[in-house]
């Protein structure tokens, strides 16, 4: 037989490896020498036991796999992982949106008021790029006053969430279920707006509402709490306490599980409703839309649960640093794809004693002062330190307009202009959901080139033009101060893409006419002569010499101050414009002295903004021409006393768009870098056959 | 020079017992090449692991139309198969004929091992039973 203190190979994990391995443990015998031949009969046992061996290796790699957090494939081991660390993957989230609604009063009614029972049902108009329509419910009755005025009963700020109400009654049973474990049979659960009531018995009318635990330490033998937990296949599980940890359940006890089966994410930006069900007979109603429908996913990712589980078990639910509380947000307000917290020491100016937060919703651009307010109170405040204080700050997102030249080979493929067109759009926008649309994200224009071209084997090459954009709702007739803070250096005067507003917004001149103006990078405001500084000069001039300045631009002129025969400074009466670099001569008795040697300083970091009407005649008028300045070191814009009567757009929304100095630029703290799909001229694409 | 002389031994995969040993019974020498060939040409392809091309394509033939067209093609395919996975032989011929009344072929396979000059004729009647 084989010799069997000859070293066994057993690492080897591949058939072919093993199978050379028993092979080579059986080149030692005599008795079946025919194992080296394929159709053997000995070679087929080897066979057989080679992939019982890849088998078992195989099963026991995976089995090790799914041991740990880091290498587990399947959901079912990731979540069990979590359970561990107390950490209860987020569910799917249904979006919402906040409407005004108001329900026509008939003429014959007297009644006052009106409650909008739960669960009421609206239906979204059908959405551009689902093709579907969605239907929204509002979580609550609300009661809406009559209001006099316009003869409805008014509904404001009232929030509707997608998806499809869904009740279970359980019976509990203590001899069946003595784990009192409750699957629920949907996937799809929006948690957060789940309600659990427990019934004394079928035929009791007494309930008790449940609430879910959040935290051990407080839970006392009697306190009315449920626990979830995901069981297989992505659904929810709920159970109870065990009497010493929570209520526990009696035999009898009715489980009332009610929560809202959603679509995700599909249904984000509905933002146009009309009211499905009757309310107390009345049916006709008006809606007008506040947030556009916003906030829907669908149930946390295993990589996301993979990233978060063991930071929330660091900061053990409490929120000391940065870190813990934009994991405990993103836990408890999970449709948020983007949460960024910085310390108040790193804010621009620091404000010591503070913590802030920004964090962006999942499809949309904005959330609401009510949910600013819920989240400070109810989720960062409990868990944060004592003596800090948390403050919301508004996302501030630098909308980027891409400009791009596509160069493709029409040989290549069959695709027309519009199909090459179709295709790099999509690419551009997979770029901004792989490298923007977050905090601290980089925009580098290398990258988003390398998409599109990459895009299609047609596209030869190709280049942009990128412009950022930065947007504000102006209160109309108010005279205000905005700041418009880019947060990168912008290029000084353009050539081909100066500072400049959109859509127009109306103003009165100083005759009274009302003028549709717009606002511009003032040309030669930032490029004249700021400084001249005296370097050397002798000091015995016995009459006033001049100063000359040579350059790029035109029209600068400085003239020198002389104390006791000596140049003490350089006054600049007029800084010209056009100037990229300058020198200046002293000029002493009608002869240029060379002795005396001057610094001179171009304007270079800031410039004016103005507006402009087109009169009757069309010609340009100036209306201010210091309407607001721009600082282009930090990229920051200055609109002072700025007091539209009107924005001649829908949204109501001044953009104001620059090109930024470079084609890499940063964000940091409250800033995302985005495109705006929904913005028709955001993207632009020129398609071009070589 | 001497010419290389191997006894070829292998597992019976009837696993038979000895009678007198009580062992598992082995295949020597010539016997031990025949199971091989019959083992070769019974195993069709992607039976074997990690080895879709080992085997022939006899069972799929087996249930086509029993004429001699059929039996050409298992010629070729007996014939290929020991020359392609079975170095120990050559083969020196390979008859198959159709017996549409039984429903089968009779396979006659001559092939003598190397360095053994005699020729050894195997001959078996290959059916389609499930």
């Amino acid at each position: 037989m084989a010799n069997i203190d000859q070293k066994l190979i057993i690492s080897e994990l591949d058939f072919a490896d093993i199978k050379s391995n028993l092979k080579n443990f059986l080149r030692d015998q005599s008795e079946f020498s025919d194992f080296d031949f394929e159709a053997s009969g000995i070679n087929i046992l080897l066979d057989i036991l080679a992939y019982n061996t890849h088998y078992n290796a195989f099963y026991m790699n995976m089995l090790a796999n799914e041991m740990f957090l880091d290498t587990a494939l399947l959901r079912d081991s990731v979540v069990s992982h979590a359970k561990l660390m107390g950490y209860t993957p987020r569910s799917a989230t249904a979006a919402r949106a906040t409407i005004d609604l108001e329900i026509y009063r008939p003429a014959n009614s007297t009644q006052t008021s009106l409650t909008l029972p739960r669960f009421t049902k609206f239906q979204s108009s059908v959405l551009a790029d689902g093709g579907t329509a969605y239907t929204f419910v509002n979580d609550a009755a609300t009661v809406g006053n009559y209001d006099e005025t316009c003869g409805r009963f008014c509904f404001h700020g009232l929030k509707i969430y997608q998806g499809q109400p869904v009740s279970y009654t359980f019976l509990y049973d203590a001899a069946s279920n003595p784990s009192q474990l409750f699957p629920l049979p949907d996937t799809a659960v929006d948690t957060s707006l789940m309600e659990i009531i427990v019934k004394e018995s079928s035929s009791s009318s007494k309930i008790e509402r449940f609430e879910l635990s959040t935290d051990a330490a407080s839970v006392t033998s009697n306190s009315a709490v449920y626990y979830l937990q995901e069981s297989r296949n992505g659904k929810y599980s709920i159970y109870f306490g065990d009497g010493i940890i929570g209520k526990k359940l009696v035999d009898g006890n009715q489980v009332i599980v009610t929560y809202i089966r959603t679509d995700g994410a599909a249904a984000n930006k509905a933002n146009s409703f009309v009211l499905a069900d009757q309310v107390d007979g009345f049916n006709s109603s008006v809606i007008y839309p506040v947030y556009a429908a916003s906030g829907g996913d669908a149930e946390e990712t295993i990589e996301d649960i993979r990233f978060s589980a063991p930071k929330f078990y660091t900061s053990s639910g409490r929120g000391v640093t940065s870190e813990d509380i934009s994991t405990i947000i993103k836990q408890k307000y999970p449709y948020f794809d983007a949460v960024n917290v910085w310390g108040g020491d790193q804010n621009d100016p620091p404000v010591y004693g503070k913590v802030f937060v920004a964090a962006k919703p999942t499809g949309g651009y904005d959330i609401t002062e009510t949910e600013k307010i819920s989240i400070i109170d109810s989720i960062i405040k409990p868990v944060c330190v004592v003596t800090v204080t948390p403050e919301f700050v508004d996302v501030d997102y630098n909308y980027i307009t891409v400009n791009a030249n596509v160069y493709y080979d029409p040989t290549k493929t069959v695709l027309g202009s519009d199909g090459i067109k179709a295709i790099v759009r999509n690419a551009i926008l997979n770029y901004k959901t792989t490298d923007l649309d977050a905090f601290n994200s980089k925009f580098r224009q290398s990258r988003l080139l390398r998409g599109i071209d990459d895009s299609d084997l047609s596209i030869n090459y190709s280049d942009a033009d990128c412009t950022l954009q930065k947007r504000i709702v102006p209160a109309l007739n108010v005279a205000r101060n905005y700041e418009l803070n880019f947060g990168v250096p912008l290029s000084r005067e353009d050539s081909k893409y100066k500072i400049f507003s959109s859509p127009g917004y109306t103003q009165y001149d100083t005759d009274g006419n009302l003028r549709t103006c717009f606002l511009e990078e003032t040309p030669g405001s930032s490029s004249g002569i700021e400084s001249i500084s005296v370097i050397s000069a002798i000091s015995n001039y016995e009459s006033v010499p001049s100063i000359q300045i040579v350059g790029d631009g035109v029209g600068a002129n400085a003239y020198p101050i002389v104390v006791n025969g000596k140049v003490t400074s350089i006054v600049v009466d007029n800084p010209g414009v056009n100037y990229k670099a300058a020198k200046a001569y002293l000029y002493y008795q009608d002869s240029i002295d060379l002795t005396a040697t001057f610094n001179v300083a171009v304007q270079n970091r800031y410039g004016l903004i103005r507006s402009y009407y087109f009169d009757n005649n069309n010609v340009k008028v100036i209306m201010d021409p210091a309407a607001g300045t721009v600082d282009y070191l930090i990229g920051k814009i200055k609109l002072s006393q700025f007091a539209p009567t009107e924005v001649l757009d829908s949204s109501k929304t001044i953009k104001v768009s620059a090109k930024p100095e470079t084609n890499n630029f940063e964000s940091s703290r409250n800033r995302i870098i985005t495109i705006d799909d929904t913005d028709p001229a955001a993207i632009n694409i020129n398609v071009l056959s070589l | 020079m001497a010419q290389e002389t191997r006894v070829y031994k292998d597992l019976d995969l009837n696993f038979s017992v000895h009678p007198v040993t009580k062992d598992v019974v082995k295949r020597v020498g010539n016997s031990a090449i025949t199971g091989a060939i019959k083992n070769l040409i019974l195993t069709n392809r992607f039976e074997r692991p990690f080895k879709p091309t080992f085997g022939a394509r006899i069972t799929s033939l087996l249930f086509e139309h029993v004429n001699f067209i059929t039996a050409s093609a298992l010629e070729t395919e007996i014939f290929t198969t020991i020359t392609n996975f079975e170095p120990r032989v050559n083969v020196v011929s390979v008859k198959v004929v159709a017996q549409p009344e039984s429903y089968g072929y009779t396979v006659t396979i001559v092939f003598s091992i190397n360095n053994v000059e005699e020729p050894i004729t195997i001959t078996m009647f290959l059916e389609k039973v499930r």
